[in-house]
């Protein structure tokens, strides 16, 4: 690194010396200053690091989510994850429990002869993956509070909804099929005909294409935190009936990167 | 100057927008629900409003969802109010229609005729929204129980006729028995004090439950305990006592509850129609026949050695000693021919088996083998009636395909090979016509190679032309072969029925019957060749009746043919006995050739292949086997268990059909005269909802 300096700064003094013996200079205009350089080489050598995340083996947390469904219900997710770090990827798996509340609004809906695409609680098992964008030392407040490692990142995945007691009275070939349909079949809709709440109809999407952007903020002890935005890509309900195209959630995970 | 913007930017955009589009809220679908039933009824006698419904939609109706109904009559309105607030007058179970689906059924006392009777789904208790139903209403007055009640009480027995089922039957204008059970209703009746009688002419066509018809109170009492249920049937649980026996019928009273509380009338059970096979199994006894081989040739001059060999080998006569036929066209040659035939016959017979001339004839003129028929004629159509041990009839394995030219002697000889057409009739059946062969035998050619099969009763031509493209070694051989014929007793008594063949009475095989017996036919894949004749059938009154009725064209063809020399075939029995009612019937076999061959030979797909003009055949072989005559002589025995039954009592009485279900307009007598009788009758644990449509 110092020698690397030091040759910078020489080239620098030597460009300088040649442009005062030569007013007009052809490659003045890719000349750059001193400082200018350095900042360049130190930007690409070395990093400033609070917490060296990609040096752990694993990240384990516990999640809330709060989803956006565009309907009138609302839905909460518990649950954990467990993430894996790389190089330069960040692989996670989650596990959550759906919560379906109704609202004012879907009560009403009840007492009418319409209803509107939701899902009932759930199990969801989502296998992601995280891309870090940028990340770097940053300051806190208040001021007492220590520096953190804030890594932006955009994150990609799979989303996987099983209803517990939905497959009851199946054969063990027609479960073993269902799970792997990216729909609903027509016994598992009427399973879950008790489960849903009076004023959904049932979105019978299995999986779904989640993106989205996060921010993990890591502390020099390992502890984390990390919120997240994910949308939906409607890949396969968009060919299904009763489905929830574009919805989304926010979630906010807290573990320890061991 | 700005530039425009670069086409993913403008694309981008694009997605944006209809990204930001597809992002607003989830939209509400309708559930699209609707009556499918909608059916309600009020009998004036009972009081009571029964009101059957059912809804669908496309995301089901949950339990929030009520079922309302109104009506005005003359003294009161009833506004909207749902099922469940009305006490109901019977019980209703709740039913399970599907996630899709609410349905079920109620009552309600009425004691004034409504009107303007609706229904509606309230789409939630707590919700204004509803949806009406087009409400079909039915009022049914007063009247007689069988036709103006909404249960009918009806009873049936097992197939022991020894246990009594009691049933209630729904009647509804719009609706079946079972579709109202499967609703929810159920209907509390009792059955008791119960009496058996005699008599059997119960019920009518308006009436077919008898529901109402007093019971008699002349009849004896059987003592059972009364039963009773909310579901459709209930057994008894003990057997009838044993003086029941010739009964026909059991009648009791029977309770029903109504918005006016019990209601009492009559039930009757009438007992199953007693049915057994008439006569289980006809036996004739197959026995092997001894062959009587001969080999009738030239013994002045050889035709051709190969082919005498092959006639040899197929018949399995070995070196036996040439019958010569070189002075054939001498005159009275065919007596001397038939002189040598009898013979041996003679000479068989002490053996004590029936007997089959076998014999290969090695001949290269036709005038040769009309000798031979001629021979055979005054041999073999004359003992083919006889007792055992007989001349059942001949084999002739021919060195050229014909047709056998005598008419008595083709019912009794098996001539190969035949050609397909000719003989004495053409349209006549021929036993021979199953060894007959095709006057070409094409090869199947594929560049040098050449492929054939032969026959293993060939021709003359045929067999040359084989061993000449594929060598004796691939033209097959007989391995062994047997001969059947049915033993004939003393008593046989045998009707010629012309060029369909002979009707034998084997030995005085007959059943007896009641005048008002009746009998079912019942048709099966498997040949029954079966015959039956009556004293009557023998007697010239008959022959006259049916002589001017088959004039007149009153009769069937069949009948007129097989009728007027005395017999029948089988499946006309029941008929026959339902207009005549005679009481002693004797059956019989109708047969078309009197015994069967059956050879077990190997047989070879053979080849050759032509190459710079030498060829080399090769083949595969295989085991094959062939009957030929008639197949009725490969059992001993005929089973007509399942193929005629016989009711001895109760015949008029309805029948279970093979479904189990109770088919109360049909009876034995009238209905299975030609139709198969296979009852499924109910068992007592079978379940209170027996099948009842």
């Amino acid at each position: 690194m110092a020698l690397l300096l030091l040759g910078a700064a020489l080239a620098c003094r030597a460009a300088r010396a040649e442009d005062a013996e030569e007013g007009d200079d052809p490659l003045s205009e890719h000349r750059l200053p001193f400082d200018v350089l350095a900042e360049r080489t130190i930007g690409t050598t070395s990093r400033p690091v609070e917490f060296n995340w990609r040096r752990t083996q694993a990240h384990v947390a516990v999640a809330g989510d709060h989803l956006f469904e565009l309907n009138n219900f609302d839905s909460y997710r518990a649950g954990a994850r467990a993430r894996f770090p790389s190089r330069n990827l960040l692989y996670e798996v989650g596990l959550g429990y759906v919560f379906v509340l109704d609202t004012t609004s879907s009560r009403q809906l009840a007492l009418t002869p319409y209803r509107q695409p939701g899902r009932p609680e759930r199990l969801e098992l989502d296998l992601m993956v995280g891309i870090p964008l940028a990340e770097g030392v940053v300051t806190t407040a208040p001021r007492w509070f220590p520096a953190a490692e804030l890594v932006f990142s955009a994150y990609a995945g799979l989303r996987y909804s099983a209803w517990p007691g939905s497959q009851a009275g199946m054969r063990f070939r027609d479960k073993v099929t269902g799970l792997l349909s990216p729909t609903l079949g027509r016994k598992e809709l009427e399973n879950l005909e008790t489960r849903r709440l009076q004023a959904m109809a049932i979105d019978p999407t299995r999986y779904t294409v989640m993106v989205g952007l996060g921010n993990d903020i890591y502390f020099r002890q390992g502890v984390f935190v990390a919120p997240r935005v994910l949308m939906s890509l409607p890949v396969i309900s968009a060919f299904q009936t009763n489905s929830l195209l574009w919805w989304g959630g926010f979630d906010l995970a807290v573990g320890v990167a061991f | 100057m700005t530039r425009p913007p670069a086409r993913g930017a403008r694309l981008g955009a694009g997605l944006l927008v209809l990204g930001m589009g597809g992002c607003g809220k989830v939209g509400f679908v309708d559930v699209n629900a609707a009556f499918t039933r909608a059916d309600v009824a009020w009998f004036e006698e009972e009081q009571t409003l029964f009101v059957f419904y059912e809804v669908r939609a496309d995301q089901g109706i949950g339990d929030p969802s009520l079922i309302e109904i109104s009506w005005v009559t003359d003294d009161a309105r009833v506004d909207w109010t749902p099922l469940e607030d009305f006490t109901p007058v019977h019980r209703h179970v709740r039913v399970d229609c599907g996630p899709q689906a609410r349905c079920g059924s109620w009552s309600i006392a009425v004691p004034d005729q409504p009107r303007d009777v609706d229904l509606r789904l309230r789409y939630h208790h707590d919700g204004e929204l509803a949806l009406e139903a087009q409400t079909t209403f039915n009022r049914v007055g007063r009247g007689s129980d069988h036709t103006n009640r909404s249960l009918v009480v009806y009873g049936v027995f097992d197939a022991s006729n020894s246990f009594v089922q009691w049933r209630g039957r729904h009647q509804f204008p719009t609706l079946r028995n079972e579709e109202a059970s499967a609703l929810g209703l159920r209907r509390w009746f009792e059955v008791a004090d119960t009496r058996y009688g005699r008599d059997g002419s119960i019920g009518s066509t308006r009436n077919p439950y008898a529901y109402g018809v007093p019971c008699t109170s002349t009849f004896p009492e059987t003592g059972l305990e009364p039963v009773e249920t909310d579901e459709r049937a209930v057994f008894h649980p003990t057997e009838l006592p044993v003086e029941a026996s010739r009964a026909a019928l059991v009648c009791g009273t029977a309770t029903v509850t109504d918005a006016l509380g019990p209601y009492e009338s009559s039930a009757w059970a009438r007992k199953n129609p007693e049915v057994r096979p008439a006569f289980p199994t006809l036996r004739s006894p197959i026995r092997e026949a001894t062959a009587i081989p001969f080999f009738l040739a030239p013994c002045d001059r050889r035709i051709d050695a190969k082919h005498e060999a092959m006639q040899r080998q197929r018949l399995l006569l070995g070196d036996l000693r040439a019958t010569c036929i070189d002075d054939w066209d001498q005159a009275g040659f065919a007596d001397q021919l038939a002189a040598t035939f009898q013979d041996a016959v003679e000479e068989t017979r002490a053996g004590g088996d029936d007997m089959v001339l076998v014999i290969g004839l090695h001949r290269d003129t036709d005038g040769m083998a009309r000798v031979v028929e001629e021979a055979l004629a005054k041999v073999v159509p004359e003992e083919r009636h006889w007792t055992s041990p007989r001349l059942a009839g001949a084999f002739v394995f021919d060195s050229d395909a014909r047709a056998i030219e005598d008419g008595g002697l083709d019912p009794v000889t098996l001539w190969c090979p035949s050609t397909l057409t000719g003989g004495v009739d053409p349209t006549a059946p021929s036993a021979s016509l199953l060894c007959a062969i095709a006057p070409d035998n094409p090869d199947f050619e594929l560049g040098p190679f050449t492929f054939g099969t032969l026959p293993i009763l060939p021709s003359r031509d045929q067999y040359l032309d084989f061993i000449d493209t594929y060598s004796e070694n691939q033209a097959g051989k007989m391995l062994s072969y047997t001969l059947r014929a049915p033993e004939f007793a003393a008593t046989s008594d045998h009707v010629d029925l012309g060029t369909f063949g002979v009707a034998t009475f084997l030995n005085d095989e007959r059943f007896g019957a009641d005048a008002r017996d009746a009998f079912s036919y019942c048709s099966s894949n498997e040949l029954k060749p079966v015959v039956f004749r009556t004293p009557f059938m023998e007697s010239e009154a008959f022959q006259a009746i049916v002589a001017e009725l088959c004039t007149e064209g009153a009769l069937p063809r069949g009948f007129c043919q097989t009728g007027a020399l005395g017999l029948l075939p089988l499946q006309l029995l029941p008929e026959y006995h339902s207009l005549l009612g005679e009481n002693n019937y004797e059956l019989g076999i109708a047969w078309d050739f009197p015994f069967l061959l059956r050879m077990r030979f190997e047989t070879v797909a053979a080849g050759s292949l032509s190459a710079l003009g030498f060829s080399l055949p090769f083949g595969f072989a295989g085991n094959g086997q062939q009957y030929l005559g008639t197949q009725i002589w490969r059992a001993d025995a005929i089973d007509l268990s399942e193929t005629l039954t016989h009711c001895e009592r109760f015949c008029d009485h309805p029948v279970f059909g093979s479904a189990g279900v109770y088919r109360v307009l049909l009876s034995f007598r009238d209905d299975f005269a030609t139709s198969c009788y296979n009852p499924d009758y109910p068992a007592p644990g079978d379940g209170g909802f027996p099948v009842d449509p």
